[in-house]
């Protein structure tokens, strides 16, 4: 074992060490990111049994593609986050029964307070806490958004909402909801430029 | 649709990070970013900017049973997988009608779980701006009372009242809940044939009256503030 949140412990390392079948190294990974992934594989699915599957999906392909992970692309929690959402979104496919359902969110989260009020979740480990830190511009910039934006992307977001859950769900026309993602991914964008 | 231009680029890397391209048009874009160095680029920008509000939501505990059902698909040793889909395949040839029967029998004499959810209507405004919070319990329900939580203040004219509406379904009657206040928070009584309505609440509405409320037992006019009725579970 290496220095805590240096060398052989970073998420990174434990991603390439896992490309090379150390089941140890593995699950270590699972250990210091599962939790996050699931309450992410949750909200977006709003079931146990679906978020579960989702979940052992996600890691038997970071077990299966570990090796394909590159450290200088990107963060490894983005790339974990990245194939977790990617089954989410694939198990709420549009064959799937209605979104609408799906909703079953609590009232805060429905309006995107909480991820706004900073009381996020405790990650530990510092290299999650770092990447925790870069939400506070991402929130912030939410923070400005009009609250009618705002919700839209925090339901898309988190929610897994398509732009028809979304027009049923604010009960307004689809090109009006599909103009709120679209001019709140623009405002979002230009506000989180502004700190660069 | 053309990809080329870059701001059109920009916004469907954006659009896809966020989750909202879904089938054909998500599949698409995957195919694009194979041949597409400068779409890949933006769609890790997006990812960066919006991944990490991930870290912001609450983190749930993954139980265990997860972590066996990777470990028994990755490992090498266990050529049996009890990972839940070769355990569906045994189930489906009939090898684990056992353990079938058992989880039927279980699910047959387990007693029902004590039910853990609140109902919520976050009411929108015309303009779709969250308004107010309506929400119950069921042991709320069973004592007639509604929690209210007035989010963004609305302004009440003078001489009105603005009254809280049950609707179960496109052609049920709205059935009045009670009226609301400037009050931050604020608890409604409602009757008993409005508490036996609650379970099939679809949405809520509210409405603006004369002082006293509407005189024909329905809306007099459109709701101000509506929104549908959803099931939270704790």
């Amino acid at each position: 074992m290496g220095e805590p949140g240096r060398g052989s412990d970073s998420l990174a390392d434990l991603i390439a060490a896992s490309a090379r079948g150390d089941e140890r190294a593995f699950r270590r990974l699972y250990r210091a990111t599962a939790d996050a992934l699931f309450g992410l594989a949750l909200r977006m699915l709003k079931r146990r049994d679906w978020a579960e599957e989702v979940l052992q999906e996600s890691f038997v392909s970071v077990w299966r593609h570990a090796a394909r992970y590159d450290e200088t692309k990107g963060a490894a929690m983005t790339w974990l986050i990245r194939i977790v959402r990617n089954q989410a979104l694939d198990w709420i496919h549009p064959s799937r029964p209605d979104g609408f359902e799906r909703v079953h969110a609590r009232a805060a989260d429905l309006l995107g307070d909480e991820l706004l009020d900073g009381t996020g979740n405790a990650a530990d480990g510092a290299e999650l806490i770092e990447y925790s830190r870069l939400a506070e511009r991402i929130a912030a910039c939410l923070a400005a958004l009009d609250a009618r934006q705002r919700q839209s992307l925090v339901l898309v977001f988190f929610h897994g909402l398509s732009h028809g859950d979304l027009a049923r769900h604010l009960q307004q026309p689809l090109g009006t909801v599909k103009a709120w993602v679209r001019r709140g991914l623009a405002r979002l964008a230009s506000c989180l430029a502004a700190y660069d | 649709m053309r990809y080329e231009s870059e701001p059109l680029q920009d916004r469907l890397a954006a659009e896809y990070v966020l989750g909202n391209l879904r089938g054909a048009a998500r599949s698409r874009l995957v195919t694009l970013m194979r041949s597409d160095p400068g779409l890949r680029a933006k769609v890790a920008q997006w990812e960066e900017r919006l991944f990490p509000l991930v870290m912001r939501a609450p983190t749930v505990k993954a139980p265990p049973r997860v972590w066996r059902a990777i470990h028994a698909r990755i490992s090498p040793a266990s050529s049996l997988g009890f990972g839940t889909r070769a355990w569906w395949r045994h189930l489906a040839t009939g090898g684990f009608a056992a353990v079938a029967l058992a989880a039927l029998v279980y699910l047959a004499v387990a007693p029902p779980r004590e039910p853990a959810f609140t109902m919520v209507a976050v009411l929108n405004d015309a303009r779709a701006q969250p308004g107010i919070l309506v929400s119950w319990t069921p042991r709320q329900a069973t004592s007639r009372q509604i929690a209210v939580r007035i989010l963004a203040h609305p302004s009440m004219p003078p001489g009105t009242s603005w009254q809280a509406w049950l609707v179960s379904g496109p052609d049920a009657a709205p059935i009045p809940l009670g009226f609301v206040t400037t009050d931050e928070t604020q608890v409604l009584e409602v009757s008993p044939a409005a508490a036996n309505a609650l379970q099939e609440a679809v949405s809520i509405g509210i409405s603006i009256e004369a002082k006293g409320g509407s005189i024909t037992g329905r809306p007099g006019g459109p709701y101000v503030f509506q929104g549908p009725v959803l099931r939270v579970d704790s």
